[in-house]
């Protein structure tokens, strides 16, 4: 199973990585969404695509819209892995078309059982 | 001038734990009086709020503290760690205690990304904002102050 | 730091008594896990000295702080998922093809902790499509821990609980956002009453549609699993559904019960007078809800 991790913090990446890797996901990186959209585009699409919001470039939920404005893209799940707490912001990015959503700090349990009640990597 | 709605000292101080429990140490820090020493060389994150409210989420520690935060979030002992690799690892603490406190403030405002500066207590050079909120936690001997900074009304 | 023999001891001949929960040999390091922080709060040095205090007190704050910190058990919202999924695919629409319109399911979370199991449930039977029509649902949460109880019955959770295993729609539709806390909304609080009650005494309910007792006979001894597994079926209505840990099971305890299959996921069912299966007694079960004498 492939995961591609979204985030403009390096630590973040690492730390999302390893818990992906620990998961049996290989694991893409990207800084920003539209690098992430890049490398979509280019190489095998990835079950699922753990992104930050606060990006430079391209934010999360600009992300979130253009990977599902995307015909081809069904399948990719999207979890939102990011700071914004708000209610309302959570409201606005499963709206967008994000099926999960955890705020940070998390711990790799509540990683792990989001993807679990996605489907992904079952 | 109405006073905002601000996060207090048990709010601060649970978001920080929670950061710490998380990524670094579960209940390694411990709290004391606001009045500790930083080391001259220190190392400020900082990540700002602007919108329906303005302000900043400060994180300052040494220089120390910052590479042994760095080596947790890294898994990697601080020798192998670059100075980016270290400023982005405080970033982020700076910025999931920030993401947490603009969440208490009244909004809808947005947050910065994060920007680190070595040495300089950068409270004072920071125009027309005062510290309304601030916590010490010790970690491990090291403190480490978390502030709520905000234009002042007068700013 | 490791506990001793002699105050390991002690320990688990105190939650016995007052919770009868076993602690048998391999769980110390459950108690040291679980005494280091009121070790520390108390401002002892280690272990052995902080468990001696209480011991040794005339009142008896300490020792109840012990056993609370023992008896309080780990859960999440959704726990292990499979059970849940069978309470609302399987489970309601059984009740609701079963039981007259006005007659309300009851539900019981028996060892519900600091609250997730029972307002998963409720979240459940908020959002279940057959469940619409107002009938009354009742859920009654227990626990043997007065402390998590309170915490409970505030309905409010934090950041790091709310992210376990509870998919981000439901987070959206059934909680509000206070202070760093979430908190369930009061349609779906409104379905959860919560009570003290010690499983390994005499209880006594009205009877239950679906009993979830996940996790706890773990802690208890055979003769005492045994009794509490009685008791519960004397509280089940026929056409009962009881929902046990992923490892746990009735058998070698109790024969009054058949286990059934649902989904990957398993239920116990009283079995009737001269050990009818269940199916057998859905009319039996109508009519005792109507009051019509047997």
């Amino acid at each position: 199973m492939l995961a591609i991790v979204i985030d403009d913090s390096k630590a973040m990446r690492l730390i999302l990585t390893r818990i992906m890797q620990g998961l049996s996901f290989d694991v893409l990186e990207a800084a920003d969404g539209r690098e992430a959209i890049e490398r979509m585009e280019q190489g095998p699409l990835p079950d699922v695509a753990l992104v930050d919001w606060n990006m430079p470039v391209m934010d999360g939920l600009e992300f979130v819209h253009a990977v599902r404005r995307h015909e081809g893209w069904r399948s990719v799940a999207l979890m939102m892995v990011t700071t914004e707490g708000e209610k309302a912001q959570l409201v606005r990015a499963l709206a967008a078309g994000a099926n999960e959503y955890v705020v940070k700090p998390f711990t790799p349990d509540a990683i792990a059982e989001k993807l679990m009640l996605l489907g992904v990597g079952d | 001038m109405p006073a905002l709605d601000i996060p207090s000292v048990g709010d601060l101080t649970r978001i920080t734990d929670d950061v710490w429990d998380s990524f670094l140490e579960t209940n390694s820090l411990t709290h004391q009086p606001i009045s500790c020493a930083l080391p001259v060389s220190q190392i400020t994150a900082c990540v700002h709020l602007s919108g329906a409210y303005t302000g900043s989420v400060m994180v300052q520690c040494s220089e120390a503290a910052a590479w042994l935060i760095a080596s947790a979030l890294f898994a990697a002992p601080a020798e192998s760690l670059s100075e980016s690799e270290m400023t982005d690892a405080i970033g982020e603490v700076a910025n999931m205690i920030g993401g947490n406190v603009k969440s208490l403030v009244p909004g809808p405002s947005t947050l910065s990304l994060p920007t680190v500066a070595h040495g300089a207590d950068s409270r004072l050079s920071v125009p027309g904002v005062e510290t309304v909120r601030e916590i010490a936690v010790d970690w491990h001997g090291h403190p480490i102050i978390v502030s709520l900074l905000q234009r002042t009304m007068e700013g | 730091m490791t506990v001793d023999p002699g105050t390991f001891s002690y320990v688990s001949g105190l939650v016995h008594a007052e919770a009868a929960i076993v602690l048998g040999t391999g769980k110390e390091y459950l108690v040291e896990s679980r005494l280091l922080p009121l070790m520390r709060e108390g401002g002892f040095g280690d272990i052995a000295t902080f468990v001696m205090a209480a011991r040794t007190r005339q009142d008896d704050g300490l020792r109840h702080k012990i056993v609370e910190a023992l008896t309080t058990n780990e859960t999440s919202f959704f726990r292990d998922r499979e059970p849940f999924k069978a309470f609302a695919d399987v489970v309601i629409p059984e009740l609701t093809r079963l039981l007259p319109e006005w007659s309300p399911i009851r539900i019981w979370s028996a060892a519900c902790s600091t609250g997730q199991e029972p307002f998963s449930l409720a979240m459940l039977v908020t959002d279940h499509p057959q469940l619409a029509s107002g009938r009354p649902v009742e859920i009654l949460a227990t626990d043997i821990n007065e402390k998590v109880l309170q915490k409970a019955r505030g309905a409010r959770f934090s950041q790091l609980e709310v992210n376990r295993g509870l998919p981000a729609p439901m987070l959206v539709r059934h909680f509000e956002r206070v202070d760093t806390d979430w908190r369930v909304v009061s349609q779906v609080r409104d379905l959860v009453s919560f009570r003290p009650l010690n499983l390994a005494q005499p209880f006594d309910l009205p009877c239950m549609d679906v009993v979830f007792l996940r996790n706890v006979l773990i802690y208890f001894d055979a003769e005492t699993k045994v009794s509490i597994l009685r008791r519960m079926r004397r509280v089940m209505q026929p056409h009962g559904y009881l929902f046990l840990g992923g490892s746990e099971t009735t058998l070698g305890l109790d024969d009054g019960f058949e286990r059934v299959q649902i989904g990957s996921t398993s239920a116990y069912r009283p079995l009737g007078l001269g050990g009818q299966s269940t199916d057998a007694l859905t009319s039996r079960s109508v009519l005792s809800r109507l009051g019509a004498n047997q």
